[in-house]
């Protein structure tokens, strides 16, 4: 087991070495002098000269990299291009609303995929098993800003049970703070869900057709204990993973989704920074983003391998 | 293969949607029933009647006119895209397998490198530093897709090495690149083509996400992701502007998804789609 977490981390560092290198990459390879575009029609010499020494771009190369990814251990990303503040800040400051959004998605989409996944797998061929592929084909089809207003077109305008659009930080107001999430955790959700129902049918349908659960059933055990002993606990592992998967996507995938519905997390910050230029702000987002998705596919994996040690061989 | 998809009511539909939405995408200039940035104000957020089937929207622009003509961006964006990804993906991927040790150690470093970064956000990042339009739009969607059909065609490849056939080819002398066309592409095809499908799928979702936040196409060349970014306005009075795009969006991806299970069906192949979307 050790052996293999160690082999695991050492492939990230790798990976990780890789993404620095592409995230740091990022502004040097806007075409021109970046602080230039960034600052656009707001150009001064002063404002101009101030970024150029505190963003560093006018160091060598090799040791904008070398203080970039120093500063990258100690929580500094930068300086932003548009306010002058460091980049950690407002990373921080929008992360909350993003793994609210995300956490909610993605315990909403297990609740859906598991019960959906098992009926589909024990109905496999049936019509409940086509229904349910259908919802998952149609899950994964659905353009989630467009679900997101549809959404908002249903439960905001015309029943007006739900705000449209906002955010309300739980510490303020934990009713108002679930109103507002609803619209875009059913959405990211839903999607989600129709991705991972896939998954548990497949693994529930390897899984029920295999000896020992045979021998389970030929013990006279009733149904549902044979599905919550020997079937879910067996498929649990590949569940996870793809669970896992879809929680780091959803962390740097529902920019659009919080554009649409106003919610100030990483997504509309990374989209208001591409809008302004402010570079060190995308490489902020991208990076802590990039870092997250490869921290949860590491803990999937070792969770998945301890669950499940033929992982190990 | 064409046999097997057509008796299954699902390839039977996915092939009527996409035969549709290629006609418009082709002649959609020769069909539209009114110009697509004909202003009207007079005629604004009309719903939907006979003169217009689809209403209009806040300029009094005709929506299905909009809509028509949006096909044409989206198909040329995605066809582009996905030809680009599967051109560069496929070489890298076959390189690895075919050559294997320290070539295949980078190429497939670099593709866990590009893995790390969700699609769309590496999409953006792409767009932030070429500027936007449609000509960065489908380059930055066909970068986040290489990956995708490197790995694809890489474990397709590396099992297709170990073939007798190839093996021989390589015994009688001929060249990698002989053996990798005659013997080893024709071979790993059908994951490729079944993973075509779904990316075009997912580029067609990427590209209205890119036009909806402003980064693909520009105005006035409609997009249904612009036109659904306009309808976002106007959701309490004009419904007709987000559902029509909208569901034209998503049919359009539905018929890729479901040609790309049928074939793979036919075909007999298993691809990942967890890391397209």
């Amino acid at each position: 087991m050790i052996k293999y977490v160690a082999r695991r981390i050492s492939h990230m560092v790798v990976v990780l070495f890789g993404v620095s290198i592409a995230v740091f990459s990022l502004v040097h390879l806007v075409p021109g002098d970046p602080i230039r575009v960034a600052l656009g029609t707001r150009f001064n010499e002063e404002t101009y000269q101030a970024l150029l020494v505190s963003s560093g771009l006018d160091r060598p190369l090799l040791e904008q990299y070398v203080t970039y990814i120093f500063g990258l251990l100690q929580g500094d990303f930068g300086v932003s291009f548009r306010s002058g503040g460091p980049v950690s800040e407002v990373l921080f400051e929008r992360l909350p609303a993003t793994v609210s959004l995300a956490s909610f998605g993605i315990i909403l989409a297990i609740i859906i995929a598991i019960p959906l996944g098992v009926i589909a797998a024990l109905n496999d061929g049936k019509a409940a098993d086509g229904g349910i592929r259908v919802f998952s084909q149609i899950g994964v089809s659905l353009p989630d800003f467009w679900t997101a207003m549809l959404f908002i077109l249903l439960l905001s305008a015309t029943l007006q049970i739900l705000p449209s659009s906002g955010y309300v930080p739980f510490g303020e107001d934990p009713v108002q703070w679930l109103r507002h999430l609803i619209i875009p955790g059913l959405t990211v959700g839903l999607i989600a869900s129709s991705i991972i129902t896939r998954y548990v049918r497949s693994s529930v349908l390897e899984i029920i057709n295999s000896d020992h659960v045979r021998t389970a059933e030929s013990k006279g055990l009733s149904r549902s204990r044979v599905i919550r002993q020997h079937v879910l606990r067996n498929a649990l592992p590949p569940i996870m993973t793809i669970s896992g998967v879809q929680f780091a996507t959803m962390l740097g995938g529902v920019i659009v989704v919080e554009v649409v519905v106003a919610w100030p997390g990483l997504g509309r910050l990374v989209f208001d920074a591409v809008a302004t230029r402010d570079y060190p702000v995308i490489q902020g987002v991208v990076m802590l983003i990039a870092v997250a998705f490869l921290v949860i596919n590491l803990l999937v994996d070792v969770l998945q391998a301890r669950l499940d040690p033929r992982v190990l061989r | 293969m064409i046999k097997k998809i057509f008796s299954r009511p699902t390839g039977v539909f996915s092939l009527l949607v996409l035969a549709t939405i290629f006609f418009i995408a082709v002649f959609g200039q020769l069909i539209t029933p009114q110009g697509p940035n004909e202003i009207n104000v007079a005629n604004m957020l009309q719903p939907p009647s006979p003169e217009h089937f689809f209403g209009t929207d806040e300029l009094g622009r005709d929506v299905l006119s909009r809509t028509i003509l949006s096909a044409q961006v989206s198909m040329q964006v995605s066809l582009i895209s996905v030809s680009f990804a599967l051109f560069f993906g496929t070489a890298a991927g076959v390189m690895a397998g075919y050559f294997g040790g320290w070539l295949d150690n980078l190429l497939m470093r670099i593709v866990d490198v590009l893995f790390a970064f969700p699609v769309l956000l590496l999409a953006l990042a792409i767009v932030a530093i070429l500027g936007p339009g449609i000509g960065t739009a489908t380059f930055a969607i066909g970068v986040v897709y290489v990956p995708i059909f490197a790995r694809v065609a890489r474990s397709s490849a590396v099992s297709v090495v170990q073939e007798p056939y190839v093996k021989a080819a390589k015994t009688v002398g001929a060249s990698p690149l002989r053996t990798i066309t005659t013997h080893l592409l024709p071979n790993i095809a059908a994951p490729l083509i079944v993973q075509t499908s779904i990316s075009l799928a997912f580029a067609i979702l990427n590209e209205a996400a890119l036009s909806f936040l402003g980064l693909g196409a520009q105005p006035p060349t409609p997009t249904w992701g612009r036109m659904l970014f306009d309808a976002k306005g106007f959701l309490d009075q004009a419904w007709w502007m987000a559902v029509f795009p909208g569901a034209t969006v998503f049919l359009t991806v539905l018929a890729f998804n479901l040609l790309g299970d049928n074939l793979r069906d036919a075909l007999d192949v298993t691809v990942d789609r967890k890391e397209s979307k």
